[in-house]
């Protein structure tokens, strides 16, 4: 499903700086993959890079048989838009749009059919639908965000500290709705986090340090 | 796409008001530079355009009332009435002078004196007996006068009979009184500025017969007075207007640079979800013509609910709305449309990866 051989990311800020180490990873359809490891560590960045965000230095990425790193900018777009869904920490939510009509505008930019209504009710955000994104506590915030992640039936899920700024309650809900999309939807997800309330929902937990990756 | 620019301008309420207050401010400046123009070139060229003359003669290198220096023997329109063809002709003289009301002297009229006789010249084919006026509308406003007052024109009273229309140059009005008694305020004899002929198809004969005079018909003279007109006055305009237009581009362009500053995190993230470089072009494009829409809409307004205002204020100026004014508000929104350049390398420098910036 999403595989990744030998990814090596270096930025330049006064010398070249190695944020992601010669990682290679699989990551099957149905299966959740939590990523932990201390700030700094290159989590973000080898998500950014499996969601086709940030083009490796070098290495390959491929989704479903389809190089990403091999992809011009305007197909790389339209496979985010397409075929990955993300969770953000901060929820990432258009505050001028309600909550419809922010799942609305994924399916408007993928010309999708799809029902918004009938998304956000799967992520119990049904009623939320035409409150003021900007008024919603966070644990809803995070449940439409999913709803935006899910609106396009992606294939695979990343999500980013998804609980990292919810109490316990709505975490604990936020890592059912993630951990439902892999197990009841075939999706492939990847979760980087510190909150170890997610280890039992996962099928494999890898540890990343200085940029590398090992199993935990 | 709409919705959500619409969204987006509306989350900086106080931006979107500064700016649509802008656009409407450049569309009114606009609107009232394109109505002033029209109506001093209505006001220096309708008695001309309605004046009911075939051929205009003058003095060579003269062709037209406002803005030249002609003269020439009043007794030439004798020669003139006796070539084939001529129905009639008159003389008609022009005098520039003040006027004095209650002993306090008004700006500078124009004061044509025409052919009692043949009325060849009188605004309206009016009749006026010796020491009577016809004088400007706006002028007599300005000075609140009425038909039936007097004024006094070099020390000689003249009693207002009627007020015109369209006599209006701006920098001046006009005034219309018999031949005689304009001549008799110029202080010259047998001079006139211009010979008014009657008498389709007669200007070749009348330039055989009279090869020393300028010989103009009707419509070229008319043509003349747009040109002189337009050459004076249409680079100052378009200046002013073009310098309108650039400030009202710029306000746009301004709005939508800091918008696209301050939203970054909502366009990271449009990016991250897969919305292409285009998306984010069109959705800044929207809210610029959104803006320069309602911008145009309240400038119209503003202009509409201004201008009694403004002609009570300064009576002498002429404010005439043409259809073809509309113009403006496609140029409007093709300025609008450029402005949305503006934000084009803050659009092209923000990063998808931002999103997973705490």
């Amino acid at each position: 499903m999403i595989v990744a051989e030998e990814l090596v990311k270096e930025y330049e800020s006064g010398g070249t700086f190695r944020a992601v180490d010669s990682v290679s990873l699989a990551v099957q359809r149905g299966e959740v993959v939590l990523i932990i490891g201390p700030n700094g560590s290159g989590k973000t960045t080898l998500l950014s890079m499996l969601g086709g965000l940030v083009r490796p230095t070098r290495g390959t990425v491929s989704v479903d048989g389809r190089a990403l790193h091999e992809m011009p900018e305007r197909e790389l777009e339209h496979f985010r838009l397409t075929r990955v869904g993300f969770v953000f920490q901060t929820f990432r939510l258009l505050d001028a749009l309600t909550p419809r009509e922010n799942v609305q505008l994924v399916l408007d930019l993928a010309a999708s059919r799809h029902d918004a209504d009938a998304i956000l009710a799967r992520t119990g955000a049904a009623h939320l639908a035409h409150r003021r994104t900007s008024a919603l506590s966070g644990g809803e915030k995070q449940r439409v965000a999913i709803a935006r992640a899910l609106a396009n039936d992606p294939a695979i899920l990343l999500a980013d500290e998804p609980t990292g700024s919810l109490d316990a309650a709505a975490g604990e809900a936020t890592i059912a709705l993630l951990s439902d999309a892999a197990r009841r939807d075939g999706r492939a997800v990847v979760i980087v986090s510190h909150d170890t309330r997610i280890v039992p929902h996962a099928d494999r937990v890898l540890h990343m340090n200085d940029g590398k990756l090992s199993n935990f | 796409m709409v919705p959500l620019a619409r969204r987006l301008l509306l989350r900086n309420r106080g931006g979107l008001l500064v700016t649509i207050a802008g656009v409407a401010a450049t569309v009114s400046l606009l609107l009232f530079l394109f109505a002033v123009h029209a109506g001093v070139k209505d006001g220096s060229t309708r008695y001309v355009r309605t004046a009911n003359v075939d051929v205009w003669i003058a003095q060579k290198g003269s062709d037209n009332i406002i803005k030249s220096s002609s003269f020439v023997p009043a007794s030439l329109a004798k020669r003139v009435a006796a070539i084939e063809g001529v129905e009639a002709a008159s003389p008609l003289v022009r005098v520039i002078s003040k006027a004095e009301i209650g002993g306090r002297l008004t700006s500078t009229l124009f004061l044509f004196g025409f052919d009692p006789q043949t009325r060849l010249g009188a605004p309206d084919g009016v009749r006026l007996q010796p020491g009577e006026i016809v004088l400007d509308e706006s002028f007599a406003r300005k000075y609140e006068l009425d038909a039936g007052d007097t004024l006094t024109i070099q020390r000689r009273p003249f009693r207002i009979v009627r007020l015109s229309q369209g006599t209006n140059a701006l920098l001046s009005q006009f005034g219309f009184l018999r031949f005689e008694d304009a001549a008799a305020i110029l202080g010259l004899h047998d001079t006139a500025s211009f010979i008014l002929v009657r008498g389709k198809g007669t200007a070749e004969r009348i330039r055989r017969a009279l090869p020393d005079v300028a010989v103009h018909e009707s419509a070229d003279f008319v043509r003349y007075h747009d040109e002189e007109l337009d050459a004076g006055v249409l680079p100052v305009f378009f200046a002013l207007a073009a310098f309108g237009a650039a400030v009202g581009g710029l306000i746009i362009a301004l709005m939508l640079y800091s918008s696209a500053l301050e939203r970054r995190d909502d366009y990271a993230t449009l990016k991250a979800l897969g919305a292409g470089h285009r998306y984010l072009l069109r959705l800044v494009l929207a809210q610029s013509l959104l803006v320069t829409i309602a911008g145009s809409v309240a400038g119209a307004l503003f202009t509409l609910a201004i201008t009694p205002l403004l002609l009570r204020a300064i009576p002498t100026l002429v404010l005439l709305y043409l259809p073809r004014h509309a113009i403006l508000f496609p140029v409007a929104l093709a300025i609008g449309a450029l402005a949305g350049v503006a934000p084009l390398r803050v659009l092209r420098r923000i990063y998808p990866g931002e999103v997973f910036r705490a």
